[in-house]
């Protein structure tokens, strides 16, 4: 199991996820007019792309880890071994019995 | 059906995703209204607040509960999980069908014969 | 010439002594102006005669004293002694006259007068030596060098203390540093007096007669006074309008970055969570129907390459060796009806509802007289498939009822498999099969015939309307029975997986596939002994008064569960669940005993190895337990004959 993997991983894409927005917002913000028609185009595109982007993707990696999590409680589960389940083990006997009756039966009581 | 213990976890698991997608939802709207406040529209701006509060606290309520099923995970590996990827085997099918068959014989032979 | 040898080997040594950076790469690398030769080779260089130059000729004669004649390490350590190597004869005398002082001749040299010199400077330590050289050098190479400074006595005199503090450098390298050092002074002199022309001339156009008086004469020609001036500039401030301008561009850039950033955003949460809610709904199914004793396992679907969960249905981990079918199905959303369903993994054949197959087995009674055989009797179909439809079910017993449906398919698939393995031995038995799929076995009265039909099948579907048959019990008991048989099969090839190293995945046929022959022995054991009643009756009963014969079945040993403590309860378990089957899989005998008059004892015993074989024993003892009679047949008319013998000899004579 590696948990500690799964930890850090969920505390990365926690980061990333909390100062994303945060800097999103930043880059959108207006300051000085001094900024040239670079800065402002490329802050946009940054702001588009890289941030939001890495949202999402952080999202997604967020929900990846819960699926992996389900995966390994769905699949690799032990399964319940009922030791000395009355049900299941038979009565030989009875089974014994039964199947001399049917024998009877089918070979046409001769 | 799967015991009621994985059933939790499986439903926590929900739980988590969903919150985990609605925060893109909150974050959309974060963005938007923050929009709204740069057109001047000023008014906007306790929403703005709210949204942002919002994300932040689902996001953490999230988080938390993502590692707390981790550690539920951690702890169970000995007991209910297997430790590492193993291939199960479908033992126990002969013995269903031969209670299966039983069951049928029992049943047959308690029919009183026809004619 | 020993002089010489000696002069030089004490040079030798001064030079070893004062090279101590004998390997100094700098050293070794110098191009040697004058002698190629080694410093051994050269060591005679008095000799007049080795020279390819005048070198050593020249070295003897101006025999700097320390320097000694060794030729190699002269021109190791002094460059200069290569540059006087090289120097013209007009070149040199006046060097040895200046550096022997006003007043000298040349003529006045003599070799004793040379002697005296290096001893005298032997013990005055080399170092001297080497400044006088240092004095001689830059004097002399002024013509061909850059023109000295006077900073040199002040260099010789660091360079001096230099060298007696640290470890001696050798003269090149001295003279390189300082003509380095001369080179640097003379660029930073340069570059300074550069700057200063650059100060006056800008002064010039503020201040210019104090420019004029700073400024060089050879400026002042060339560049006209005041031409070099500086302001500073005010920078030009953007219009209100172009600032305005801007500002709206960065703003509606940036809000139009906001609104796709949203739009981003929310796209993609939509898209999540349709996602979302699939995932959610698939899960949960699973999570509902498949308990955890179910196999499931993560693989690729082939057709639509997705990953998903695939259950393992086949009973190859229970004991089955049947490879035709691996077992396997997807769990797959069905896109239509959006439900889940289990999709079996085939080769070839999908099996839908026409391919599904379950078998059938029929019994058929002969017809006195008629050599015709009428259906007396029809197994029916497990309840397990007539919910292939089921329509009318909810969802929640869809997949636990696909699940059950494709285990029974499975097994009725192979238990036909497995049957016509085995009846294939069976042929002298009157075991045939017809078309590849049925199989037929005859008995003197009936027919039984199994096959393997689809739920399609017209004879099926009518069976269901008929009125039920005399031998319909019959049929299904045989069914169960043979399906029964193959679950012991399971069991008994877990049972060898468990304690034998070997495992073979194909069964011998004649030992282990046990399905049909037990019954059918057991049908030919009666009729067997049908006719061996008769044959008693007709040769012995009926010739000899007063017997009767008695029947008893032998049955076999049970299974003692004792035996199994030691072993793993696993193993006892199967071993437990194989025993009750023994009744049933073991090859009958029966024991006829005839009771005589006299106390003599006649037993046949009715055996059937390979279940279906005849092999009869007759036993006759008389009555003081003499054995007369034991022996085994295996056809009825030897039997006929020797009772009739022994009736005959043994019976009637008493």
């Amino acid at each position: 199991m590696n948990n500690q993997a799964l930890f850090e991983k969920l505390d990365q894409t926690t980061e990333i996820l909390s100062t994303k927005l945060g800097e999103l917002v930043k880059l959108a913000s207006l300051d000085d007019a001094e900024t040239s028609m670079g800065s402002v185009s490329t802050n946009g595109l940054l702001m588009v792309n890289s941030q939001t982007m890495q949202l999402v993707k952080g999202i997604q990696d967020l929900l990846a880890l819960t699926r992996s999590i389900r995966e390994k409680w769905l699949l690799n589960q032990i399964p319940e071994q009922g030791t000395a389940d009355p049900e299941i083990s038979q009565d030989p006997g009875q089974l014994e019995s039964l199947l001399e009756k049917c024998m009877q039966e089918v070979l046409g009581d001769h | 059906m799967q015991p009621p213990y994985v059933r939790e976890r499986l439903d926590s698991l929900v739980q988590i995703d969903e919150q985990l997608c609605s925060l893109l939802q909150t974050a959309s709207q974060v963005v938007f209204t923050y929009g709204e406040l740069k057109h001047g529209n000023h008014d906007l701006k306790p929403q703005f607040e709210q949204h942002t509060r919002e994300f932040y606290t689902t996001l953490e309520s999230s988080t938390n509960q993502l590692k707390q099923e981790i550690k539920l995970l951690d702890e169970n590996v000995g007991t209910r999980l297997l430790p590492i990827n193993v291939n199960k085997k479908a033992l126990g099918q002969d013995d269903d069908k031969l209670k299966e068959q039983t069951e049928l014989l029992k049943q047959l032979l308690d029919k009183p014969p026809s004619n | 010439m020993s002089e010489n040898h000696d002069e030089s080997s004490n040079d030798l040594n001064l030079v070893e002594n004062g090279i101590q950076l004998a390997l100094d790469p700098n050293l070794i690398t110098l191009p040697l102006h004058g002698s190629v030769s080694s410093p051994l080779t050269n060591a005679p260089n008095s000799n007049a005669q080795t020279s390819e130059n005048g070198n050593p000729d020249q070295m003897d004669v101006d025999s700097e004293p320390a320097q000694g004649n060794n030729n190699a390490g002269q021109s190791l350590i002094n460059n200069p002694y290569g540059l006087f190597g090289q120097m013209p004869l007009e070149h040199l005398i006046p060097l040895v006259l200046q550096q022997k002082g006003p007043g000298f001749k040349f003529a006045d040299l003599s070799e004793d007068a040379l002697e005296e010199e290096i001893e005298k400077d032997k013990s005055g330590g080399d170092e001297d030596a080497r400044p006088d050289l240092m004095d001689v050098d830059p004097s002399e190479n002024q013509v061909e060098e850059v023109p000295p400074e006077a900073v040199e006595e002040d260099n010789q005199e660091t360079t001096k203390d230099g060298e007696k503090e640290e470890e001696t450098i050798t003269q090149e390298q001295f003279v390189r540093m300082r003509r380095e050092m001369v080179e640097h002074i003379n660029i930073a002199m340069n570059e300074s007096s550069l700057a200063l022309e650059f100060l006056s001339l800008l002064l010039s156009s503020v201040r210019e007669s104090v420019a004029l008086s700073s400024m060089s004469p050879f400026l002042k020609k060339i560049v006209p006074v005041a031409s070099l001036n500086s302001d500073r500039v005010s920078s030009e401030p953007k219009t209100v309008e172009d600032q305005l301008t801007m500002q709206v561009i960065d703003r509606g850039w940036k809000i139009r970055c906001l609104n796709e950033s949203r739009t981003l955003l929310k796209e993609n949460h939509s898209m999540l969570e349709e996602k979302l809610k699939n995932e959610h709904r698939y899960w949960k199914k699973i999570s509902q129907y498949i308990s955890n004793k179910d196999v499931i396992f993560k693989l690729r679907d082939k057709s639509t390459g997705l990953r998903s969960l695939g259950v393992k249905y086949g009973y190859e981990d229970s004991g089955s060796t049947y490879r035709l079918d691996r077992g396997v199905a997807i769990l797959k959303t069905n896109p239509e009806t959006n439900t889940l369903e289990l999709v079996p993994i085939t080769g070839e054949n999908s099996p839908s509802p026409h391919n599904e197959k379950f078998i059938r087995i029929r019994i058929f009674t002969k017809i006195e007289f008629e050599d015709d055989y009428i259906l007396s009797g029809e197994s029916s179909v497990d309840n397990v498939f007539l919910n292939s439809d089921s329509s009318g079910k909810k969802d929640q017993e869809d997949i636990r009822s696909q699940i059950e449906k494709l285990k029974a398919l499975i097994f009725e698939q192979e238990l036909m498999y497995q049957l016509r393995r085995e009846c294939a031995q069976l042929i002298s038995y009157g075991v045939t099969i017809e078309n590849e799929k049925k199989v037929v076995i005859e008995l003197p009265n009936e027919k039984f015939e199994i096959e393997l039909v689809s739920l399609d099948d017209a004879s099926v579907v009518n069976h269901e309307q008929d009125a039920p048959k005399i031998n319909d019990r019959r049929a299904n008991l045989m069914l169960i029975t043979v399906r029964m048989l193959l679950v012991v099969m399971f069991k008994k090839n877990l049972r060898q997986r468990l304690t034998s190293s070997t495992r073979n995945s194909h069964l011998n046929v004649d030992k282990d596939i046990l399905l049909i022959r037990p019954l059918l022995g057991k049908m030919r054991h009666q009729n067997y002994k049908l006719l061996l009643r008769k044959i008693l009756k007709t040769h012995v009963l009926d010739v000899v008064e007063t017997s009767t014969f008695s029947e008893t079945v032998v049955h076999p040993p049970r299974h003692e569960n004792a035996d199994d403590v030691n072993l793993d309860i696993h193993i006892a378990k199967l071993n437990q669940e194989i025993s009750t089957f023994d009744r049933l899989l073991t090859t009958c005998k029966t024991q006829f005993d005839v009771k005589l008059v006299n106390e003599d004892k006649l037993s046949l015993t009715l055996e059937s190895p390979n279940y279906c074989n005849l092999a009869v024993r007759v036993l006759y003892q008389n009555a003081s337990k003499n054995v007369s009679f034991d022996t085994r047949f295996s056809e009825f008319k030897e039997v006929e004959e020797i009772l009739h013998f022994i009736v005959n000899e043994y019976i009637k004579k008493t």
